[in-house]
């Protein structure tokens, strides 16, 4: 597709530097939320979230990995349970991120909004990956294969496409806003995703068990087991937080970057 | 005959430190690149992070 930088950098430039509010109801959004405050924000949090987000992985990985017990059944491939439950939470969590501000941009049209969303993407569809390659090495030898078309395994693979659709979809048009409008859409309407994922394995016959830990009732997983799964968890949900974050930082400053030598060229075009 | 899954669990952890650390390395090369090209662009005085956007 033939992609005009001029128009590009200025609808980028535009998406990064306008924060003007389009309605009373989004007023407060947009005055705790525009990029230039984001910025100040976060961008002394990121190496702190970073660098939690390495050693709580670090621990709660080496944990699972070598001083978890095994289970009584699975025996050691039971460990694999502390990266596949981690990935398969921050994928879903940070699907509903991003359809949270596919909401806030169609709505209140926010900037940021669609920054955030368009940089999540490819985070998210990292730990969908993720959770998707260690189901199929944990199925191996549970379950004697390494893929079913089982409603679990099948809803996330939807999860993973809707990631990719997104990420393509926003680079599919010639002016940006176009883009984000389209990706938000899909970004809200996959949402319908997500309690398919939490409740196919009670909906329909399933290989995958259930869920063995929940907000509302106790944890059907010994503490030897749920401690490492926990800081795993921690850690996992700080890795996306920082690289999302650091992501959105890059493109508010990539489009600054942008808008301020497209005006230099304006000026010296005139 | 019991199936040795320690090349699984393995290929798991490994699966986990490809995927997070390519995304960790990639984004904060992206991050430091961006940095740079906003500070060598940007008027001086207005700061680094782009905080004069909004």
């Amino acid at each position: 597709m033939d992609r005009s930088p001029a128009t590009d950098y200025a609808a980028d430039a535009q998406a990064a530097m306008i924060a003007a509010p389009t309605s009373k109801s989004g007023a407060w959004l947009h005055r705790f939320a525009n990029p230039g405050r984001f910025q100040r924000l976060v961008q002394p949090l990121i190496p702190w979230i970073g660098w939690s987000a390495l050693i709580v992985c670090t621990v709660g990985l080496v944990w699972g990995f070598a001083f978890a017990p095994a289970d009584w059944q699975q025996g050691i491939a039971s460990r694999i349970m502390y990266v596949h439950v981690p990935a398969a939470w921050v994928a879903m969590n940070g699907y509903a991120a991003l359809a949270i501000c596919s909401l806030l941009s169609i709505v209140w049209r926010h900037p940021l909004a669609d920054i955030a969303a368009k940089e999540m993407g490819p985070v998210g569809a990292g730990f969908t990956g993720l959770c998707l390659i260690t189901g199929s090495l944990w199925g191996e030898p549970e379950w004697g294969t390494y893929w079913v078309w089982d409603a679990r395994l099948t809803s996330v693979l939807i999860l993973f496409f809707l990631y990719l659709g997104h990420m393509a979809l926003i680079r599919a048009f010639d002016n940006p806003q176009h883009g984000y409008r389209a990706a938000a859409i899909l970004g809200l309407v996959g949402a319908i995703n997500l309690p398919i994922i939490v409740f196919s394995v009670y909906w329909w016959n399933s290989l995958h068990q259930g869920n063995s830990i929940t907000l509302t009732g106790p944890s059907k997983i010994y503490v030897t087991m749920l401690y490492p799964l926990l800081i795993s968890t921690l850690g996992f949900y700080l890795a996306f937080i920082a690289m999302s974050l650091a992501r959105i930082s890059s493109g508010i400053m990539e489009n600054r970057a942008r808008a301020l030598l497209l005006a230099r060229a304006e000026r010296s075009g005139n | 005959m019991v199936k040795n899954t320690l090349p699984y669990v393995v290929g798991s952890y490994g699966a986990a430190l490809a995927i997070i650390g390519i995304l960790s390395l990639t984004t904060f090369f992206r991050y430091r690149a961006a940095r740079r090209r906003l500070a060598a662009v940007e008027p001086r005085g207005r700061g680094e992070s782009g905080s004069a956007a909004s």
